[in-house]
């Protein structure tokens, strides 16, 4: 019995139940008595703990109906002062919104795992190298610590011919067999590609993207059976990738097997352009596999058909986990603006706190007069939590439209080589974790005023409120410290966004080293059949050139196979007699075929010797003209002219240097000059890359000379497609497009600190007049000037911002570490933004407290002294 | 179960309550409600509905002395002004309603 009794009760029923059971026993007999006794043990051990659960429900059930009551009173509250709310919910969307958006992109980049199975396994071999085909089979042959490697190059352009409309370019990488395995997809359709479809001879095999194959295929099953028309070459549809599936690159429109043909060294040892993926065996680490790789290496090294590398030239060969391999560049950028997010919300912290400060303030007498009337202090600070929880909530929901219209802004513009680009979006992890950030929001910038409400002295706001002023000493330095704090993160954001601008500007300002002034540019995909056959090539780039420049709006026109900030680059080891004869010194060059009219057409000076002529075709001498920059390098003070150059391939013909012009920048204005060599096209064909680039002098609007440029292609042959059709400032304006990104983001969030602290300033120096109407009154009757007393506000709010403001200068200092790598022709401590960004904070202090310093102006002595002011 | 209702169980433990005056303890109670309704009940629903009219404010409590009698102290329950306002209301309605009844149910005493 003991044990099912009530605690609180339990010795003081037990005695009564020995009363009552001598009772019974005296009444109704000892059976009788048992028989009662077993009852009450069992109605006790049944209907008490019953009603414990129904007493703890019920507390449980009020204790939500009390909360949703005082929630229905908090939005009441907040509805009542709807200006308020307005500023506090914008400024926390702003700053819960930036971080969604921000959050978004680097959980896609950095956090995520990759979407494979068990992606933890998948790892890149030879990390930040490319490799030949060869090094691949041969590890395919040896490696017991993986499950598979494969290779894949990066997306290159090919022409597809429809059944249906003209040719178009489409995106293509070669990938072998095991690729796929060692990532481990599943195809959403069909196949994918087996181990002997990489055998010379085979192939003739394709999969495609999901995106596709929803916009070019139709979307349906029915795809399979179809066939895709590249480069002239039948390839048979036989699966169809997963949605968003990024590799090698999101670029990508189709996969087709690679050809690992032994018999081919050229292609098989020579070919370098790939990059290896493998798949660990279960258990095995990186470091592991890298051991194992490294067992080849001398192997390999006396394999080489074409050269004998030195000892040791896998040496700081690296194998590293995919996802890090993939997000390794966009590492730094992506820290500085998590860390500038940050800093912003911080600032939005400050800012709220402040503004709950001030409402806590002017509600100051109601909340006296509740905290006499008895309400605890624990309640009053609960309902502030709550309030500030309320508006963080009502943040979160503005600010994930913010975000989710800011990222269908930013979706475009980020790099397709942003792994999960895509994908960027507010999906439920984004949201949640958006949702964390705006509950320790509410909670940072709650606290301080919760903290307050629960220490308030209600008599001495009673009597504050009575005279209609004067908050205390402490709140005001509060404040001020909130505002500090908020103009010193504001500075530092400032700064590092002008550093970021002044790179941008900087790079922008980076002579080329050829002129992009209606010059446009187009990539020309040759009629396919022609690759085997380089006469009827030159014949047709002749005829191309030749109906190009009858086209009364094209000026020059010049070909190429690539261009400086063209989507392809060709370099070329070049042996230069009596410099080096090692084959593994050879010095890397870029190369460039181009037709004799390019330097005249892009405005690249001939400065030594002749340019290339029409005359250096197949069968003449072979020439080059090199650019300056090759030519200092590796003929320093000598004369380049009637100097060797040779291909790095056995029996190689020399190469005559016969001019030298001036140096261009390739494909990043950031980039040092790079030793260039330049060859006639008609002389030696386009190579290996199928298309040739058109550049020409537009005579009048860019967009008719582009349009010319597709009409005279088409008019020539209809089998050839035309793709990225370009004025050359896009080219070299795409080439800054992180870098614009990067600063314009940035920027954005510095405006938005800097503004926020400026609301901080104002709202300060408005409450400081506020509160001293009567005394500004008293001088003013006194006598004082209105210049005067305007002066001092001024003065009062730019010395708000200075402590703020150079505590942000010294905090930047540091802070800017981060920006390093980011930069370019400005010093991290660059003197002219360490010195504007004071100038532009106090500009925008002196612009927050003009309208206070009005008001005070406006006081009229009278009224104040009365007291109704 | 709501705030303001009363119980026909809480109703006559309330009753119960003022006719034991100040010797109301729980064994007294539960003789005094059998003898009175000559209905069984057990101590736990006794127990249980005076716990609940402690909460509700109509009843409240103490621990005292048993006076003469000896013994260890005891929780004695007595009815507050809220309890006694609450059974005038509740006989007010009973009233109204069994008002114009008795040629239909007798009236109510030795029928």
């Amino acid at each position: 019995m003991t044990r099912v009794l009530p605690r609180r009760d339990r010795t003081l029923l037990l005695e009564e139940f020995d009363r009552l059971w001598e009772r019974r026993v005296h009444r109704d007999g000892l059976r009788a008595a048992r028989a009662w006794y077993r009852r009450e043990t069992l109605a006790f051990a049944t209907r008490w703990p019953l009603e414990r659960f129904r007493r703890t429900t019920t507390t449980m059930g009020e204790g939500m109906m009390d909360g949703i009551r005082q929630l229905r009173h908090t939005v009441r509250g907040l509805a009542r002062v709807p200006g308020f709310t307005a500023v506090a919910v914008a400024t926390l969307a702003i700053g819960i919104g930036a971080n969604a958006v921000i959050f978004g992109i680097v959980d896609r980049a950095l956090l995520r795992s990759l979407p494979l199975p068990e992606s933890d396994r998948v790892v890149q071999v030879f990390e930040g190298w490319f490799t030949n085909l060869a090094t691949v089979e041969i590890l395919q042959g040896g490696l017991t610590t993986v499950t598979a490697i494969g290779a894949a190059n990066d997306a290159g352009g090919r022409t597809l011919e429809p059944a249906d409309g003209p040719a178009r370019r489409v995106t293509v990488a070669e990938v072998s067999p095991e690729y796929f395995e060692a990532l481990g997809v599943v195809p959403r359709l069909g196949r994918l590609f087996a181990r002997e479809e990489s055998e010379p001879g085979r192939g003739g095999v394709a999969v495609v993207s999901a995106a596709f194959w929803r916009t070019a295929l139709g979307g349906t099953a029915g795809a399979l059976d179809g066939e895709l028309v590249l480069d002239g070459v039948s390839h048979a549809i036989v699966g169809v990738l997963p949605e968003g599936f990024d590799f090698p690159s999101a670029r990508n429109d189709v996969w087709v097997p690679v050809v690992m043909d032994a018999s081919n060294p050229g292609l098989h040892w020579g070919n370098g352009s790939y990059s290896s993926v493998a798949r660990m065996a279960p258990g095995v680490t990186p470091a592991q596999v890298l051991g194992e790789v490294m067992a080849f290496e001398e192997t390999m090294r006396l394999a080489n058909p074409l050269w004998t590398p030195n000892p040791g030239f896998w040496e700081g060969a690296r194998v590293t986990p995919l996802q890090e391999a993939r997000a390794r560049w966009v590492q730094g950028p992506l820290t500085v603006l998590l860390a500038a997010v940050a800093v912003v919300l911080l600032v939005v912290c400050a800012n709220v706190a402040n503004l709950l400060l001030s409402r806590g303030l002017a509600r100051g007498r109601a909340l006296a007069v509740r905290s006499a009337l008895g309400a605890g202090g624990g309640r009053l600070a609960r309902e502030q939590l709550m309030e500030s929880a309320v508006l963080a909530m009502a943040g979160l929901a503005v600010g994930l439209l913010l975000a989710s219209w800011s990222l269908s802004l930013i979706r475009p513009h980020l790099p397709a080589e942003l792994p999960g680009a895509a994908q960027v979006g507010l999906d439920p992890r984004v949201v949640i974790v958006t949702a964390g950030i705006a509950l320790v929001t509410a909670l940072i910038a709650g606290l301080l005023p919760a903290v307050r409400a629960a220490r308030g002295a209600p008599a001495a706001a009673l009597r504050q409120s009575g005279r209609g002023g004067g908050a205390s000493r402490s709140r005001r330095r509060t404040t001020r410290v909130l505002v500090a704090a908020q103009m010193a993160a504001a500075v530092v954001l400032v700064v590092s966004a002008g550093l970021l601008a002044r790179s941008l500007f900087a790079l922008q300002g980076v002579d080329p080293g050829f002129v992009t002034d209606s010059r446009v540019t187009a990539r020309v995909h040759l009629a396919p059949g022609l690759s085997g056959d380089p006469a009827a090539r030159a014949v047709l780039l002749d005829d191309l050139a030749a109906a190009l420049s009858r086209d009364p709006a094209l000026g020059g026109v010049a070909l190429a196979s690539t261009i400086p900030f063209g989507s392809e680059d060709e370099y070329m080891a070049t042996f230069i007699p009596g410099v080096t004869d090692d084959p593994n010194e050879l010095p890397m060059a870029r190369h460039h075929r181009v037709t004799p009219s390019f330097f005249e057409v892009a405005g690249i000076p001939l400065l030594r010797g002749r340019g290339l002529a029409d005359t250096d075709r197949v069968g003449s001498p072979l020439v080059a003209v090199v650019d300056e920059t090759f030519a200092e390098t590796y003929f320093p003070g000598e004369d380049p002219i009637g100097r060797i150059v040779r291909y790095p391939w056995r029996g190689a013909p020399d190469i005559e240097v016969v001019g030298v012009v001036g140096s261009t920048r390739h494909g990043d204005l950031a980039d040092e000059r790079e030793a260039t060599f330049w060859v006639p096209l008609g002389q030696m064909g386009l190579g290996p890359i199928g298309h040739a680039v058109v550049v020409a002098e537009a005579t009048g609007e860019p967009s008719a000379a582009l349009g010319a440029v597709t009409a005279r292609v088409r008019g020539l042959d209809d089998r050839m497609a035309v793709s990225e059709l370009l004025r050359y400032e896009e080219r070299l304006g795409a080439s800054l497009a992180g870098t614009r990104l990067m600063a314009v983001l940035l920027l954005v969030f510095a405006v938005t600190a800097l503004a926020l602290g400026c609301v901080g300033v104002y709202g300060v120096a408005a409450f400081s007049v506020r509160e001293k109407l009567r005394e500004i009154g008293v001088r003013m009757a006194m006598g004082a000037s209105t210049a005067g007393i305007r002066k001092e506000v001024l003065r009062e709010g730019l010395l708000l911002a200075v402590p703020g403001g150079v505590l942000g200068l010294i905090l930047a200092w540091p802070a800017t570490r981060l920006l390093e790598g980011l930069l370019f022709g400005v010093a991290r401590l660059d003197p002219v933004t360490f010195i504007a960004v004071p100038l532009i904070l106090s500009g925008a202090a002196l612009l927050a407290v003009v309208v206070p310093a009005h008001r005070a102006t406006r006081v009229d002595p009278a009224v104040v002294l009365r007291g109704d002011g | 179960m709501s705030r303001g209702g009363l119980g026909e169980l809480e109703h006559q433990t309330m009753l119960a309550l003022l006719h034991l005056r100040d010797d109301a303890y729980t064994a007294p109670i539960v003789e005094e409600l059998e003898s009175r309704t000559g209905r069984d009940t057990t101590v736990a629903a006794v127990y249980i509905v005076l716990r609940r009219l402690e909460e509700k404010g109509w009843v409240e409590s103490e621990l005292r002395d048993p006076g003469p009698e000896g013994g260890r102290d005891r929780r004695y329950f007595a009815v507050t002004e809220d309890g006694i306002a609450r059974l005038r209301r509740a006989r007010e309605a009973y009233a109204a309603l069994w008002d114009g009844l008795e040629a239909t149910l007798g009236t109510g005493k030795g029928a």
